[in-house]
């Protein structure tokens, strides 16, 4: 009681950032395997290692996006700042990818834009969880930070593009296969036909939200790192 | 002690700036102490003819309380060279025009899909006959919206002239979209209707929760007299189904969820019980919005919750 009037944290404030910092930690190791795996079998093998990348490393990528839901309760409990909308969004795009496409679909873990999407994410993470584990004990490191916020500029679109690939490629599959679809008659009268989210996804949801996506991104660099730093080396 | 009339004073010089940038527009003059804040919005009018007093917000302060358009400027403290606000609230529609697109796009459309035409079912439109509940759906579904377009004609006082035009576009996606989402499945050729003791059970139920948000519409009509700003504490009158008063501060919404819930256990479909949810939930904001308005305003405002009886 003394400490805590003499501004000591409290023994539950402590524990919280201990928790957050593991989080973190378990999540940055997560992914840092993902890339060390991933660039092994690429110096080994080449091009020719992307077919393999799924088996190679998809449980540990499966383990990591779903402990990445636990963000979605961060957020709403206050652990960390942040919208929850944002985490929803963020957690949710990333898990249909990667839980329904993905993992709901054989035929697509053999295809080289895996690779490319797997290191995509993992180049994002592993930028975005230092940034956070430092955040937790209130220290910036202004390297740090400023890839932060710098390298979602190329990361993002790629990541989008790559997306968007894995979607694309997967519709036919869908239509095939019937998988997350309803069909009618049924006791409900309710009808599901995936492919087609998918197709109005892509039609009509894919540019305006990676508009969106870039643009908040944007704002936040700015208010973060002051506008068009490269502009004060220039002027 | 009160007010008292002082003698009709010129305000030679009102100085207008704009909410949003916080910067000096223009300068009006010829206005009087005795001249409303619709006087002032008419005067910047007569300087950008777009922006007709609908279009205006009228503040003291730049993030101020909106003023009315009755206000006195001599009751404001306004006198010359004193300082306004306006800031231009976009492009406006009339609430009336926004209500029909709103209700005459659903009822149109829906009446459409009942047809079965081949844009939505291609050649199978016709493949099985059309089951009672379907018939019985479409005659609720265009009630409803008849209803409300009647309501918005005879019944509805509005007290704001117009809103932003781009709600129109927002709100006639949802009530579009939600239209052809529900009256796809309730039409559909392999559509499986439940029984018939559900069926008209649930059919009573829907009338019954069309009587009731119909009564609390007429209700709150009388509560206010035309032209007169004053709010009052609405009540049960002498029809039951106003009884509802007692237990929620908007019962016209406690009933409009219970037509939707009876649309979808008459039709059993899933999307229906989406759209009573959607519904809900849109209604339970501007419930819990009216409600706390309601305990503001009124000290002695009765014991009740804002949409659902004991429980929201």
């Amino acid at each position: 009681m003394q400490a805590e009037e003499l501004g000591w944290p409290t023994k539950r404030e402590s524990l919280k950032k201990v928790y957050l910092f593991l989080y973190n930690l378990w999540q940055f190791v997560g992914f840092i395997y993902v890339i060390s795996v991933m660039s092994t079998r690429y110096l080994r093998d080449g091009p020719e290692s992307m077919e393999g990348t799924y088996e190679a490393v998809g449980w540990m990528m499966h383990l990591c996006l779903m402990t990445q839901f636990l963000e979605v309760l961060h957020s709403l409990t206050g652990y960390t700042k942040g919208s929850v909308f944002e985490a929803i969004v963020q957690v949710g795009g990333r898990g249909i990818i990667f839980f329904c496409l993905i993992e709901g679909e054989e035929r697509m873990q053999t295809k080289p834009v895996i690779f490319y999407l797997f290191l995509v994410w993992s180049l994002i993470e592993l930028v975005r969880y230092p940034y956070y584990l430092l955040r937790v004990y209130d220290v910036e490191l202004s390297f740090i930070t400023w890839l932060r916020y710098t390298i979602w500029i190329p990361l993002y679109p790629l990541g989008f593009i790559f997306e968007g690939v894995v979607i694309l490629r997967d519709i036919p599959y869908f239509d095939e296969t019937g998988k997350y679809s309803v069909a009618l008659p049924n006791k409900w009268n309710f009808a599901f036909h995936f492919p087609t989210l998918l197709r109005c996804y892509l039609l009509f949801f894919f540019f305006p939200a990676m508009y969106k996506m870039m643009n908040h991104m944007y704002h936040q660099r700015i208010k973060k790192l002051g506008p068009t730093s490269w502009k004060k080396k220039f002027a | 002690p009160g007010t008292h009339w002082r003698e009709v004073m010129e305000i030679e010089k009102l100085d207008i700036y704009n909410a949003k940038s916080g910067k000096f527009v223009t300068s009006l003059y010829g206005l009087k102490s005795t001249s409303t804040i619709l006087d002032v919005k008419k005067s910047v009018q007569q300087q950008k003819t777009v922006l007709h007093p609908g279009r205006q917000e009228v503040r003291l302060e730049q993030k101020g309380k909106s003023l009315q358009d009755s206000d006195v400027l001599q009751k404001l403290g306004i006198r010359s060279d004193s300082k306004l606000y306006v800031k231009d609230l976009g492009p406006q529609i009339g609430w009336k025009t926004v209500f029909f697109a709103e209700y005459a796009g659903p009822m149109l459309l829906y009446l459409w899909i009942y047809q079965r035409p081949w844009l939505f079912y291609g050649d199978k439109g016709h493949s099985s006959p059309i089951s009672l509940c379907t018939h019985i759906a479409a005659g609720c579904w265009t009630f409803h919206y008849a209803k409300r377009l009647l309501e918005t004609q005879f019944v509805h006082r509005f007290s704001h002239g117009t809103m932003p035009l781009f709600n129109l576009f927002k709100n006639c996606t949802y009530y579009w979209g939600f239209t052809a989402y529900v009256a796809y499945h309730v039409n559909h050729p392999l559509f499986t209707p439940p029984s018939n003791l559900q069926l008209y059970a649930a059919l009573a139920a829907f009338l019954l929760c069309e009587f009731g948000n119909f009564s609390i519409h007429m209700a709150l009509r009388n509560l206010r007299p035309p032209g007169s700003k004053e709010r009052k504490i609405p009540y049960p009158d002498s029809n039951p189904m106003t009884q509802l008063f007692n237990a929620v501060s908007c019962p016209n919404y406690t009933y409009e969820f219970g037509s939707w819930v009876a649309f979808t256990v008459m039709t059993q479909c899933l999307p229906a019980g989406m759209f009573a949810l959607a519904g809900f939930y849109q209604m339970a904001v501007w419930a819990l919005g009216k409600h706390r308005s309601y305990k503001k305003d009124f000290k002695n405002y009765p014991q009740r919750k804002a949409i659902l009886p004991f429980l929201l």
